[in-house]
């Protein structure tokens, strides 16, 4: 329970990587704020959690609304009291945005999104005395990968503007007892690789002959909700300021 | 309990971070073999890990010399029936001239080599394993060497990344994770004469080398790491060097 009596905002805890840092952090015993968009997505995160017998709330957030972002922390505080652990793991698609939209779209999601979320909770856990921000990146955050058009590189210009965002808090806010790294997963099954999953092989072609993954496998969602527990806790207390890549050692090559 | 019924080998596990691993794997459920040349520090660490209710035991090993490592992998499965986890964090002193050069290498690069060596056939047995190689900041940075005489350091802890990132892509298949931890500045018996200065080492880290945390880290702070990454909480994290220095890499 190395999370006892911490309170933690899971921002896109509704689903995918976002739900698995949810109940790994309520597992140890964090109280947890579970915001996401879909109020369906983030009513199952907070079921899934008190059946196990943990704590949690939904709160609804719109992590591209700078006034929604905000309101979610103040949520956060005004029902537990402070708030000690944020991880930002909120995504989505561009639905069908083209062109030039469709890149903004992406850096509103996956960049701006966590910056407000850093900007409403690092006050909140200087009040504190000490914080810990986890930011979700992804490989895409320290290495590069072909895409179809400019227009698709809006995520890798996110994810690597998100760990320039983690590095530097980190170095801003160290002496107030905050810790700030990333998390870089690899091929982990969830929403947004699904379509790779619902290939006839179940995407492993993709894993053992494209990829050529050495752990020969896609990661499970709670293979990076559990870094995210570890990131939070004390047993982490002189990490600081870096992209923990959980990738099954694709970026061993 | 995350580390319930597994077994473990900590060489270098009698002093400094070697130490804070046996404890921390201990205290996760571990049984733990510590090997060393140091025996009494050993005895007080296995003292400590059994008043706590843990599990371990003792085999003298000097970690240079391949048949003592191979003795040390093959006691511990004698004893305990397997081996689940190896830490490689044997360490010691040496000067910045010809012949510490040459030491640095027997001791930082081929020393965890004899290690993986011998305990991977055991881990394939097994079914499975996690090695966890104790590197440092100079093994993925330069280090404050003056002379081309102190570059054993960086040399053999540069060296030991290459193992651990090879070893992964090799045995990923095999269910084997190989991650290195590379601390920062620990106090430690290599660092013991910087942190026990007049000024308790705060010049060095809050000047010299402005580390964000602005303090030394705590054995404890790389022990921890190494029995999470020993654990199945990092099931899918390998042949990564986890850099654990209060921030001073983010720069």
């Amino acid at each position: 329970m190395k999370l006892k009596d911490k309170v933690v905002l899971v921002i896109g805890g509704g689903s995918g990587l976002g739900r698995a840092s949810a109940e790994a952090c309520a597992a140890d015993g964090a109280k947890v704020i579970v915001a996401d968009i879909s109020e369906e997505g983030g009513n199952q995160t907070v079921a899934n959690i008190t059946a196990a017998g943990g704590i949690a709330k939904f709160v609804p957030i719109d992590v591209t609304d700078e006034q929604s972002v905000k309101n979610a922390v103040d949520a956060t505080v005004r029902e537990y009291g402070k708030l000690d652990t944020l991880v930002n793991s909120a995504g989505g698609g561009s639905g069908s945005r083209t062109g030039t939209e469709r890149w903004l779209r992406t850096v509103d999601m996956f960049l701006k999104g966590p910056f407000y979320a850093c900007l409403y909770a690092l006050p909140e856990m200087e009040k504190n005395g000490s914080g810990c921000i986890i930011n979700v990146a992804s490989l895409s955050g320290v290495t590069g990968a072909p895409v179809n058009s400019i227009f698709d590189t809006g995520y890798a210009c996110a994810k690597h503007g998100l760990i320039g965002l983690t590095r530097t808090l980190a170095l801003t806010y160290a002496k107030q007892n905050i810790r700030v790294n990333a998390i870089c997963p690899g091929y982990m099954k969830s929403a947004l690789t699904q379509p790779m999953l619902d290939a006839p092989d179940g995407g492993q072609s993709l894993i053992s002959d494209k990829l050529r993954i050495p752990m020969d496998r896609w990661g499970e969602p709670e293979e990076i909700g559990k870094v995210a527990a570890f990131l939070a806790s004390d047993d982490a207390s002189f990490i600081t300021g870096q992209p923990i890549i959980v990738d099954g050692g694709f970026m061993a090559r | 309990m995350k580390l319930q019924d597994r077994a473990a080998l900590v060489i270098g596990g009698s002093t400094g971070l070697g130490r804070a691993c046996a404890e921390a794997c201990a205290a996760e459920g571990a049984k733990v073999m510590i090997a060393d040349i140091n025996q009494p520090a050993a005895e007080e660490n296995l003292a400590r890990i059994r008043a706590a209710g843990g599990t371990g035991a003792f085999v003298r090993c000097d970690a240079t010399d391949e048949e003592q490592v191979k003795a040390a992998v093959a006691a511990t499965v004698a004893e305990f029936g397997k081996l689940d986890i190896l830490v490689n964090s044997a360490g010691g002193p040496s000067e910045p001239d010809n012949e510490g050069w040459h030491f640095c290498i027997d001791m930082f690069l081929k020393a965890p080599y004899y290690a993986c060596r011998a305990a991977l056939p055991e881990m394939e047995k097994n079914g499975k394993g996690a090695i966890i190689n104790i590197s440092s900041l100079s093994g993925v940075t330069g280090s404050l060497a003056r002379v081309i005489e102190g570059t054993g350091y960086p040399a053999a802890k540069h060296g030991v990344i290459g193992i651990t990132k090879t070893l992964a892509l090799a045995y990923g298949k095999k269910n084997i994770r190989v991650n290195a931890i590379c601390p920062g500045y620990i106090k430690s018996e290599l660092t013991r004469a910087m942190f026990e200065a007049e000024d308790g080492g705060r010049k060095l880290i809050s000047e010299t080398l402005r580390v964000p945390l602005d303090r030394w880290g705590e054995p404890e702070e790389i022990g921890k790491v190494a029995a999470f990454l020993a654990s199945d909480d990092a099931s899918f994290i390998t042949g990564q060097p986890i850099i654990v220095d209060g921030g001073f890499m983010a720069r």
